[in-house]
């Protein structure tokens, strides 16, 4: 009883608050089926990619398999800066322009 | 009659698989459902031990499977209720000794005559865990409040859902003080992370230890609040709405206190 006073008063972590921490890790690669080092690898990709449509503040992600009714789903968050880059434009861009001109000329 | 087979699985051992089955099908027996119990544990049998009938076993599963005897002469008759009736595993087989066919047709064969069919997997994912899921139409998965027991039980869900079957929860041993001083995961932590609906909450209960060395299910005491809990989840596999207690961090003025310190 007073150990666990102390324990309290000293600031000791609550032990479910870990459990449920790790077990989030674990399940993410056990639902995904990558390991940490795939994981990290698909971070990174996914942050490459993120980082040339809008700026991220701190650049990291937190991915979660969330498993739902009937599907399991990928969530990705991350904090975004709301700033658009400006995104180097290719060829079917510009197409889709094109197309669109003259249909607004002739409105 | 057609009944409803339901597997119970958990993917890791020793978490309470054979105790809530003979519970479940002890409680729904006494409920007025006529109950088979089927030992899915091929080798390693134990159902019979929980239910106190090791001492009447003749035939056991595969000798049906196997067409050495009729159904009816394997079907051991409890010795509580005229209701409930125990189909045991061979000990002497293997799990690769049935397929997964063969225990479907017999389940499927069984529901005719029974409210209800209950299948105790075995541990694991392998062939028995397969057999045992094989002829099921509903799940329950069966876990404890610790990281190794969830862990697994989410890759039955997994595998569970790959079969088109989605699992209920019952989560046993669950001690109400660890769980509100914040040593334990609490129920609503352990269905938030697998992501399926929850139908027992299961306290831990120094009865079903003593149920055990008698080989009589703890439903049968009254006074066992795990026996009161297995009549819930029975009543609730019947349809009806009976709502789960279970508990959480606790929010008295001292343990927030408590808690705020920790945190600072």
């Amino acid at each position: 009883m007073i150990r666990n006073l102390t324990a309290r008063l000293f600031g000791t972590k609550l032990s479910n608050v870990a459990a449920k921490n790790r077990l989030q890790m674990v399940l993410v690669q056990d639902r995904s089926g990558l390991t940490s080092i795939e994981m990290e690898l698909f971070k990174k990709d996914l942050l490459g990619v993120i980082s040339k449509y809008f700026v991220i503040e701190n650049k990291s992600l937190d991915v979660e398999w969330k498993r739902t009714d009937s599907e399991t789903e990928l969530v990705i968050n991350t904090p975004i800066n709301g700033k658009l880059r400006a995104v180097p434009r290719e060829e079917p861009v510009t197409k889709e322009v094109a197309n669109k001109n003259p249909k607004e000329a002739t409105a | 009659m057609t009944g409803k087979a339901i597997v119970i699985t958990s993917g890791k051992g020793g978490v309470g698989k054979t105790t809530t089955t003979a519970n479940l099908g002890a409680a729904l027996a006494q409920k007025g459902k006529r109950v088979l119990v089927i030992d899915g544990d091929i080798g390693l049998r134990n159902l019979d031990v929980i239910m106190g009938l090791e001492n009447r076993i003749v035939f056991n599963v595969i000798d049906v499977i196997k067409g050495i005897c009729k159904p009816q002469q394997a079907l051991i008759k409890s010795k509580r209720s005229n209701n409930l009736f125990l189909l045991p595993a061979s000990q002497t087989d293997d799990k690769d000794s049935v397929t997964p066919a063969e225990m479907a047709d017999l389940v499927k064969k069984l529901k005719s005559e029974f409210h209800f069919i209950l299948i105790d997997s075995p541990a694991g994912i392998e062939q028995g865990f397969r057999n045992a899921c094989a002829g099921a139409d509903l799940a329950v998965i069966v876990t404890t409040p610790e990281v190794s027991a969830i862990r697994d039980a989410d890759r039955v869900v997994g595998l569970l859902a790959a079969q088109g079957i989605e699992p209920q929860l019952i989560i046993n041993r669950v001690d109400r003080d660890m769980v509100k001083r914040g040593d334990m995961l609490s129920p609503q932590d352990v269905i938030d992370i697998l992501g399926i609906e929850q139908i027992g909450l299961v306290l831990r209960d120094n009865d079903i230890v003593v149920s055990s060395n008698t080989g009589d299910p703890v439903v049968y005491n009254p006074k066992s609040k795990a026996g009161q809990a297995f009549l819930e989840v029975a009543e609730r596999l019947m349809g009806a709405e009976v709502p789960i207690e279970n508990p959480d961090l606790s929010q008295t003025l001292w343990a927030k206190l408590g808690r705020r310190l920790r945190a600072a």
